[in-house]
């Protein structure tokens, strides 16, 4: 094979192509599947340090070549976020699930089941929730901030810390707050994960509703982010 | 061989997020979705898989078919072919130095396992008694935790505190493991697949897996070695449970 020839000839210009830009794709592929697992966006330098190396100027030819096999042979959206030396990569699933739960067996389904009650808490809110209003609400269903539960052990590090790395919450903090108050927010894998119109769904089946459109602005928020996607693509 | 559809991006996903199926569910699963999709749902489920592992290769994927050493029941694997799994599983921040450490001793103790009664194997409670020689050392409790995770991850399966290897360590380790204990990796004379747990001739130190002693020797009151036709020593032990279950599966 000539693609020892073919690699020396490339690193005069360190740019891939063919064959090799090819190569390279697939092993991203394989490096971000792994990473997946942890649920935690790639950054960009991930993927430089560990598959491109010597290629980081491929790295934008490489990457659409990703997103393209990505899409076509895993069903998986490469969605980017962070701009700069900050970008980063996570992956959303392109295929409706609705119906598949009982053969996924997605692990943590007793943690995603608590993810979408406090999702759906933030967006009945009107998109923001504070912290103490949070807990209060998540303490009528016998999760406490302090006390370890049976199921979720530390509920305060799982919320605080895994939900929000893994892109689900967006925490802020408020300024000029003594004792100090935070803010909750869905973050940008809730908006590609979990479809506003399952929220309402849920909430309408919840309080006996005929109707999502009883939620008049939850709905209208909804309408106009399905709006937004179809758009975006 | 047919089309690469909808229905088997779905089987992929699950695959992926279940990492190991057995064959009769895998069956049902392929069947739901081909009529979730409306695809093709006419192929056996070896051409299904071949359509997907046809995709997967330039990825270096692949999903294997194998069977659990304790049952002997028909698995499928999602393996990654990439060489260094031990290392990758640090990198991805799954599992710390320390942790990884106590991995590579408990397939010490399960591979140089010396009770011939029952080799392959390892007692839960010798597992821990490990983690007291690693260096940082991890106490009883992290060791108890680590161990179901490792369970739970699917790198081993625990049947009542005795812990076997999964298809998914088997396969994916196959290399580190043949590399690092040398001379103490073997196929098994029957199905051919890798063995740890299972029986041995007592002469020619050949091995089979337990449950295909129980095939292999179904018809015979004086069993032989396949390899070397000595007596057979462990006559075929009584079968498991799980076994029955497995065989079923076939
Ligand atoms: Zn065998
Ligand atoms: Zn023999």
């Amino acid at each position: 094979m000539s693609s020892q020839a073919q690699t020396s000839q490339n690193r005069a210009s360190d740019k891939l192509s063919g064959v090799e830009l090819e190569r390279k794709a697939n092993e991203v592929v394989h490096f971000v599947l792994i990473w997946e697992q942890k649920k935690i966006p790639i950054k960009r330098a991930d993927i430089n340090k560990h598959v491109l190396k010597d290629h980081k100027s491929s790295f934008s030819d490489v990457i659409k070549v990703v997103a393209k096999k990505l899409e076509k042979v895993f069903g998986i959206k490469l969605v980017e976020i962070g701009e700069g030396a900050k970008k980063a990569y996570m992956l959303v699933n392109t295929l409706d699930h609705s119906e598949t739960s009982d053969v996924m067996k997605w692990k943590d389904n007793s943690k995603r089941g608590l993810l979408f009650t406090i999702l759906t808490l933030i967006f009945m809110s009107g998109n923001s929730i504070m912290d103490g209003a949070l807990w209060h609400s998540l303490k009528r269903l016998g999760i406490e901030k302090d006390h370890s539960h049976s199921v979720f052990g530390d509920v305060k590090k799982l919320i605080t810390q895994e939900f929000s790395r893994q892109m689900y919450l967006d925490i802020s903090k408020v300024p000029n707050c003594d004792p100090p108050q935070y803010e909750y927010r869905w973050g940008q894998r809730a908006f590609h994960d979990i479809p506003k119109r399952k929220i309402l769904e849920f909430v309408t089946k919840l309080y006996d509703k005929s109707d999502i459109m009883v939620w008049k602005s939850q709905y209208q928020d909804m309408i106009a982010d399905e709006m937004n996607e179809q758009q975006s693509g | 061989m047919s089309s690469y559809k909808t229905a088997h991006i779905y089987f992929l996903q699950t695959i992926m997020s279940r990492g190991i199926i057995s064959h009769t569910e895998c069956a049902r699963i392929c069947e739901k979705f081909c009529e979730l999709t409306g695809d093709d749902g006419n192929s056996t489920l070896q051409d299904f898989i071949g359509t997907i592992n046809t995709q997967l290769l330039s990825f270096h994927f692949k999903v294997r078919e194998s069977k659990r050493e304790d049952t002997g029941e028909t698995v499928f694997v999602l393996v990654s072919m990439v060489e260094n799994v031990l290392n990758r599983l640090v990198i991805n921040g799954n599992y710390s130095r320390v942790e990884m450490d106590f991995f590579r001793k408990i397939l010490d103790l399960i591979v140089l396992s010396s009770d011939t009664d029952n080799p392959g194997c390892a007692s839960s409670i010798d597992i821990l008694n490990i983690a007291d020689s690693l260096t940082p050392k991890l106490s009883k409790s992290d060791a108890k935790k680590l161990l179901s995770r490792l369970v739970n991850d699917q790198w081993f399966y625990d049947n009542n505190g005795m812990i076997v290897m999964s298809p998914r360590s088997i396969l994916e380790l196959e290399h580190y493991l043949s590399v690092a204990h040398e001379g103490c990796v073997k196929s098994c004379k029957l199905c051919n697949l890798l063995v740890f747990y299972g029986q041995s001739c007592e002469h020619c130190n050949a091995c089979i897996h337990n449950f295909c002693a129980a095939q292999g020797f179904k018809n015979t009151t004086e069993p032989k070695c396949f390899s070397c036709g000595h007596a057979w020593p462990n006559k075929y032990k009584p079968i498991s449970g799980a076994l029955i279950s497995g065989k079923e599966h076939r």
